[in-house]
């Protein structure tokens, strides 16, 4: 279990306009380690644009974020170290599943035993049957699948920040993906999960905020 | 227990519609789009500005350089060294616009449909001949008027050749690639055809090659010698069966086809107005079915460093034909520094040019792995490097790839031209870190598009111009200058280092800019 005195994420004050009209906030939040967060609202709410700001991939224009201490910059090796973003799949379409996620493996410093680990993670996402196509070839929700396995086959994050991650997902996928979350949880990873699902939110996360 | 229900009876199908009813279809579609067009107001009236305003800004510019031209009192200096061989070029511009017409035919095509047409007009029960005329009738205009056009263009660069003829020549060439594009959307053996068709291209490309170098007289000279109207009239008989021909069929093409083609030609038009003619590549590249196949594979390294090297090295493995690019315009390159050995020194220089230029042109096709991370830009934060080493470590592999593709040509040129043919080798990494700057260099910025008033017109069309071609740009100008054998012997190594280690810092920076840090 990772152990933190200080949370994993804070904001205060973010507020986050785009054309000079307010998206988001102002929102304070405050994550610790362990801890599951889910974000609702309708479309429209800022659900996406706060994942977006806490990835950092946005800087909020007003307020702050801290992420493990330190402002999120998604080109820092440490930020991308502590980590765990799932939001749209982005993919190279000349490479297999296999091999991206035994890039993510050697890129976590997985070493020799990434084809190991990814063997296992395949396994466990249900994508035997296709771990050597390409993703382009794929179903929405068998790439949704891939991004996923991507949390089994790097150590685990201090943060995670998912985004919509039931989208595509069947019941069984679904399912797994719960697990996957209360796994993640258990080791110490703290959740930040914007969803329109309210069993996904009330399975694994303990507490709410609305953006509405 | 409740008895179970009957089955439902199945709906009787109607009658198909008459053909009349495509006509109808059509005729709703364009009131309802006036009808969106008119509410729409403002938004119209900025992309009739916009239009306006750019072709203003190109057709001016180009009806003022054909003016000059036009108005010269003597034909340029060269124009009389092209005159003998101008039928075997004329023969090799049809040859390559068949050529061309086939391959864009084969993603893209001169049916310019919607894909909302598609997906709710060519479904419904009416026949499609009627729908997908007009949009081949446009094409034959389209293009018949940019063949004219063109040449235009080439009578008034040439000198040599009358203008009517040259417009009809080239309106043909243009009606006639139209009708190939079509005839290849309309079959599914199509790409067969451009297996055959390449070779023999090819061939015919080479004899006609040889007919302008004088080592064979091949039957275009004859043919010529006949006078252009006659051949004209034999051109426009072929040229016009073919569009009727072509047209007959189209309403068979299947839909599927139709809607990549029309995913592809919207690719096109944003990449027109975005001024981003990767981005229809980018789609060719990625859409569904078009990745490589995935078969060969490379087992991944254990060390995070090597990834971006096991990623490229997959990529070139998966696209075999980029190092046979590579090693053919790397043997060019080789011939264009043997050609400028001593001659005069505009001649060097424009020898040395090319060979840049077909250095670059070699380093180009081998940075597969470097392209897709460019296109879209997310992908260099999947690679455990920061961005700027990621895009320097893009350049390792089609570096090494190049150093060995480049070993013929280097040879040959070191035989017959000496030392500089080594120059050739040693300016190969400035040229990879060019090309890689160019690959990175992302989305055109709108403040380009704001020109300034000079003695050549408005410099926005020029600004977005040298945009694109950062990458060639870069090659040219850290290449040419040791290429020409111009700069003192100590300056060259001089030179090739500082061109190398300028452009590696260039190309990393373009890292950095991709992704806001």
């Amino acid at each position: 279990m990772l152990g933190s005195v200080d949370p994993v994420l804070t904001t205060d004050g973010v507020v986050q306009r785009y054309g000079g009209r307010r998206v988001l906030g102002p929102i304070d939040l405050r994550l610790e380690a362990g801890g599951g967060l889910a974000v609702r609202g309708p479309n429209g709410a800022g659900k996406s644009t706060l994942v977006r700001v806490v990835a950092g991939r946005e800087e909020p224009d007003e307020g702050e974020v801290r992420v493990c201490g330190r402002p999120p910059r998604e080109t820092d090796l440490e930020f991308r170290r502590d980590v765990f973003v799932l939001d749209e799949a982005v993919f190279y379409p000349d490479l297999t599943v296999r091999e991206h996620l035994e890039l993510a493996a050697i890129g976590h410093g997985a070493g020799r035993g990434a084809a190991e680990l990814v063997g296992r993670a395949v396994e466990r996402c249900r994508l035997s049957g296709h771990a050597d196509m390409a993703p382009g070839r794929l179903s929405k929700g068998l790439r949704q699948l891939m991004m996923l396995a991507g949390i089994l086959v790097r150590p685990p994050a201090r943060l995670a920040v998912l985004d919509e991650p039931e989208r595509h997902l069947d019941g069984d996928a679904r399912d797994l993906l719960a697990v996957l979350v209360e796994e993640a949880r258990e080791r110490g990873t703290a959740v930040l999960l914007a969803t329109h699902s309210d069993a996904l939110a009330d399975r694994v996360c303990d507490a709410r905020t609305d953006l509405s | 227990m409740n008895p179970s229900p009957a089955p439902a009876t199945p709906p009787r199908p109607t009658a198909v519609p008459s053909p009349a009813a495509a006509d109808e279809v059509v005729r709703r579609l364009r009131r309802a789009r006036r009808a969106a067009r008119g509410r729409s107001e403002e938004s119209t009236a900025t992309s009739v500005y916009i239009a306006v305003f750019t072709a203003l800004m190109a057709g001016m510019s180009f009806l003022s350089w054909l003016d000059s031209t036009l108005a010269a009192p003597e034909p340029p200096a060269w124009a009389g060294r092209v005159a003998p061989v101008l039928p075997e070029l004329i023969a090799l511009a049809v040859l390559a616009v068949l050529w061309l017409s086939v391959r864009d035919a084969l993603v893209r095509g001169p049916i310019a449909v919607e894909r909302p047409m598609v997906d709710w007009l060519l479904v419904l029960p009416v026949p499609r001949r009627p729908l997908l005329r007009p949009l081949l009738l446009r094409a034959y205009a389209v293009r018949g008027a940019v063949g004219g056009l063109s040449g235009l263009a080439a009578a008034a660069v040439i000198g040599s050749v009358a203008l009517a003829p040259a417009i009809l020549a080239g309106g043909l060439a243009g009606v006639g690639s139209a009708a190939v594009g079509a005839a290849v959307v309309r079959f599914p053996e199509s790409p067969r055809v451009l297996a055959w068709l390449t070779p023999f291209a090819l061939a015919v490309a080479a004899l006609l090659f040889a007919s302008a170098l004088g080592v064979w007289d091949a039957p275009v000279a004859a043919l010529a010698a006949t006078g252009p109207w006659g051949v004209l009239a034999a051109a426009a008989a072929v040229v016009t069966a073919a569009a009727v021909t072509a047209e007959r069929p189209i309403g068979g093409i299947p839909a599927d086809v139709l809607r990549s083609r029309a995913d592809m030609h919207a690719a096109l038009r944003y990449g027109i107005w975005l001024s981003e003619p990767t981005f229809g590549h980018d789609m060719l590249r990625e859409g569904a079915g078009r990745a490589p196949s995935t078969r060969l594979r490379l087992r991944p390294p254990s060390r995070a460093g090597a990834l971006v090297l096991w990623r490229d090295v997959t990529g070139l493995l998966r696209n075999p034909v980029a190092a046979v690019r590579s090693t053919a315009f790397a043997a060019l390159s080789a011939v264009a520094v043997a050609a400028g050995a001593g001659a005069d020194p505009a001649l060097q220089a424009g020898a040395a040019v090319a060979a840049a230029l077909l250095l670059y042109a070699a380093a180009r096709p081998l940075l597969v792995g470097a392209d897709y991370t460019a296109a879209v830009p997310q992908r260099l934060l999947l690679l455990p490097h920061r961005p700027p080493a990621a895009v320097l470590l893009h350049g390792g592999v089609p570096l090494a790839v190049l150093l060995l593709a480049a070993v013929p040509g280097v040879a040959v040129a070191f035989a017959l031209v000496g030392v500089r043919g080594l120059v050739l080798a040693a300016m190969l990494p400035a040229v990879v870190a060019g090309a890689l700057g160019g690959t990175f260099r992302g989305r055109l910025p709108a403040h380009l598009w704001t020109g300034y008033e000079s003695p050549m017109g408005n410099t926005a069309p020029i600004q977005v111009l040298m945009w694109h071609l950062q990458g060639p740009t870069a090659a040219v100008l850290a290449a040419a200058p040791p290429l020409s054998g111009m700069l003192p012997g100590p300056m060259v190594p001089v030179w090739t280092v500082a061109a190398t280690v300028l452009l590696a810092v260039w190309a990393a920076g373009k890292g950095r800019a991709l992704t806001g840090r």
